[in-house]
């Protein structure tokens, strides 16, 4: 039995931070680092007000210090040069404290590596009285075998999606209703161990502690999708830089969250590699003039290569420019590339079957031009380019859709999700383990 | 794959620095300290302008001049009149004093530096009476020593002048070169001759080894330079010291062991 302790303490941490007033968020992404700090109000740090967090009651906060930075020692949303993304968080946060005037202890970190598996596990059990109690989801929670992953893999979110009760389904808080057997889908959610304690590392050496942490897809997904499709069921693609990330909601919770390993640095590189350019060139032309879909005017516009670049004597001097088609030519076949993934991982999960099939895009990749033309080829008209909500007190220009990810964080703190281990589940000990747990004890304060 | 090019970024220490700073405790310690030292610095800075400092000095006297601390007398123990009158006259002391500003140790080498005194011992009592223990070098014995007479005492340390030998008729004189360097020896020939003899004159130190001794008329007596004592006693005790009465005789030298050599009185020279 797992008694996620650790994860009780950063959720610790973080309600702590709450009351504190100041929280710091990050976005560790694979082309930038983000650094925001909110503000809660007054009001919302009222301790009696916390407890009773639920989607009514929402936390008010201000957005007072940002920063971004392009990120360095990153690759694929996992941390490979560590030195270097503690310089790029150190930066980023300073300058975001700078901006607020006031200190940041605490930080909620989102990221998007470490390959993540979703998994959906059911347990059931019959209700001690005729009504069910808390204590009995208690029980129910204490059932369930969270390590049925290796030992390599760490639980990121293990979020309550679903109850059901008797044949009734659906269910989001079934405390007092009338029923026998009380039934709960849980979405597990695992990365890798190493990922994410190489984000634990280089935050404390930033003398930063983790108040939570948070998968990239899920988290932009709160901040792109409206009630409506969080409600009937849709899915979101943010498609990063390094990775692409694709969440399936359904009934306002997740179901299903995945990763594809291609992203729009991907798009880069191949442009890189076409018009041999260096990658910081051609990340411009591809911001500037990217596209995928060719009309005839395309043909005739010419993009003008800017050799400015220190090492510039190792490209190619013939040709100055480029036409706009030839552009598209090398973007589209990556975009189709990563839509087609994007559709194979849908389809294994079986997003036919929900009753609305939107989809929506977000992320800096999907702000390239005929993205939505080019996806409705693959999945229809029940597609939409996304953009972020707005939060109060997020500067102008931070409201790309590039920021849906940090956005959604905000907007994820301000109405938490339950998770496993926001419950007391009970530990249920034999004999043996009894004493043994007895020792464990007096081991851990003596 | 992105170049890995790094940032300037601020150091670590820095940003630690900064991380305090915004902390609000250090703050407010340091607006706390700022204000404080501003304060004290401004206060002591008013205070200084602005204090009386004659008061400080009457502070001071009243201090000093507290009964306690005072000495209203002197009071010199186991001396005579004129070594009273001489320390007097050399510490020029003005009662009352205070026992602060008294330097006492500097007032015992003083009294030490008096010819007159041996050793002194100073101390207040609790009568506020500074007292002087002296104790005085005592005069054992006259030197002369060209023409001039002085008191010695026992070490051979010239005490002070006198006029006239008959000032001190109860102290023999003691002539010669470095006489006065071996009192010791000289008053105890003197005691042993005193026994027998009324009419001493003095005694002579001769070539810094031995003495003569010089009775009234005019006889010399010769003592040997190793234990003058002892042979002196001998001839005293022998039946020839009717030879010291004699007029015969103007020498009686008892410088060799085993027989005493006479001088005769010549007439030329009487």
């Amino acid at each position: 039995m797992k008694n996620f302790k650790k994860h009780k303490e950063i959720r610790k941490k973080l309600k702590s931070a709450i009351k504190k007033g100041t929280l710091g968020l990050i976005d560790i992404g694979s082309s930038k680092i983000v650094c925001i700090i909110i503000k809660f109000s007054e009001i919302s740090k009222n301790p009696k007000n916390l407890d009773q967090i639920d989607e009514n009651n929402r936390i008010a906060y201000r957005v007072v210090g940002v920063a971004t930075k392009k990120s360095v020692g990153i690759k694929k949303g996992e941390i490979i040069i560590a030195e270097e993304v503690e310089k790029t968080i150190r930066l980023v946060v300073q300058q975001s404290q700078k901006m607020a005037a006031s200190l940041i202890d605490e930080v909620v970190v989102t990221f998007s590596g470490g390959e993540p598996i979703s998994k959906n596990l059911y347990q059931e059990i019959r209700t001690q009285n005729q009504t069910v109690s808390t204590e009995d989801i208690n029980n129910l929670l204490s059932k369930y075998n969270f390590q049925i992953y290796p030992d390599n893999r760490e639980i990121m979110h293990a979020m309550p999606i679903n109850f059901s009760l008797d044949e009734k389904t659906g269910l989001t808080d079934p405390r007092g209703l009338v029923g026998h057997t009380l039934g709960l889908d849980i979405n597990l959610v695992t990365i890798k161990k190493n990922v994410l304690e190489n984000i634990h590392q280089c935050l404390q050496n930033c003398q930063l502690s983790l108040a939570g942490i948070f998968f990239s897809p899920y988290i932009s997904a709160k901040s792109s999708l409206v009630e409506d499709e969080l409600k009937l069921g849709a899915a979101c693609i943010d498609m990063g830089a390094g990775t692409t990330g694709i969440s399936i909601f359904y009934n306002h919770q997740l179901i299903f969250a995945s990763n594809i390993r291609f992203g729009s640095e991907n798009i880069t590189s191949d442009i890189m590699q076409a018009f041999q350019l260096s990658f910081n060139e051609a990340e411009r032309i591809k911001t500037l003039y990217g596209g995928l879909v060719v009309t005839n005017l395309d043909d005739n516009e010419l993009i003008e290569l800017s050799f400015s670049d220190a090492n510039k004597e190792y490209y190619n001097y013939d040709r100055p420019f480029i036409s706009r088609a030839e552009l598209i030519s090398v973007i589209r076949p990556r975009c189709e590339e990563i839509i087609e993934e994007i559709q194979i991982s849908l389809d294994k999960t079986g997003f036919e079957q929900l009753s609305s099939k939107r989809i929506v895009f977000t992320g800096g990749g999907s702000q390239l031009p005929g993205l939505y033309e080019l996806a409705s080829e693959y999945f229809g008209s029940r597609i939409r380019i996304g953009r972020p909500m707005r939060v109060q007190g997020l500067p102008q220009a931070l409201q790309g859709s590039q920021f849906s990810a940090i956005i959604g964080l905000a907007i994820e703190i301000s109405n938490l999700q339950d998770e496993v281990w926001d419950f007391e589940i009970p530990t249920i000990l034999e004999p043996g383990q009894r004493l043994k747990s007895a020792v464990n004890w007096l081991k851990e304060n003596w | 794959m992105s170049q890995i090019k790094s940032y300037p970024t601020p150091s670590k220490i820095r940003y630690r620095l900064e991380r305090i700073w915004l902390r609000q405790w250090f703050r407010k310690l340091v607006l706390f300290t700022l204000v404080t030292l501003i304060l004290l610095l401004f206060s002591l800075f008013v205070l200084i302008s602005s204090y009386d400092w004659t008061k400080l000095k009457t502070f001071k006297q009243n201090i000093f001049e507290r009964p306690e601390l005072s000495i209203s007398k002197l009071k010199i123990n186991n001396a005579n009149s004129d070594l009273v009158n001489q320390i007097n006259a050399i510490l020029q002391l003005s009662f009352p004093i205070n026992s602060i500003q008294l330097d006492i140790k500097n007032l015992q080498k003083i009294i030490n530096n008096i010819d007159l005194v041996e050793t002194a011992n100073i101390r207040i009592n609790d009568t506020g009476v500074l007292v002087i223990d002296v104790v005085e070098r005592k005069p054992v014995a006259i030197f002369r020593e060209a023409d001039q007479l002085t008191l010695i005492d026992i070490k051979g340390f010239k005490i002070n002048n006198i006029f006239s030998r008959s000032d001190r008729k109860d102290l023999p004189l003691i002539v010669g070169i470095d006489g006065n360097l071996n009192v010791q020896e000289a008053l105890k020939i003197y005691q042993i001759l005193s026994d027998n003899i009324k009419e001493i004159r003095g005694l002579i130190r001769i070539g810094k080894r031995r003495w003569d001794v010089i009775l009234k008329s005019n006889k010399r007596i010769k003592l040997p330079e190793k234990n003058p004592k002892k042979s002196l006693k001998k001839f005293l005790n022998s039946d020839l010291n009717y030879l010291i009465s004699s007029n015969k005789f103007s020498v009686i030298d008892l410088r060799f062991i085993n027989r005493i050599v006479l001088r005769k009185v010549t007439e030329q020279k009487q």
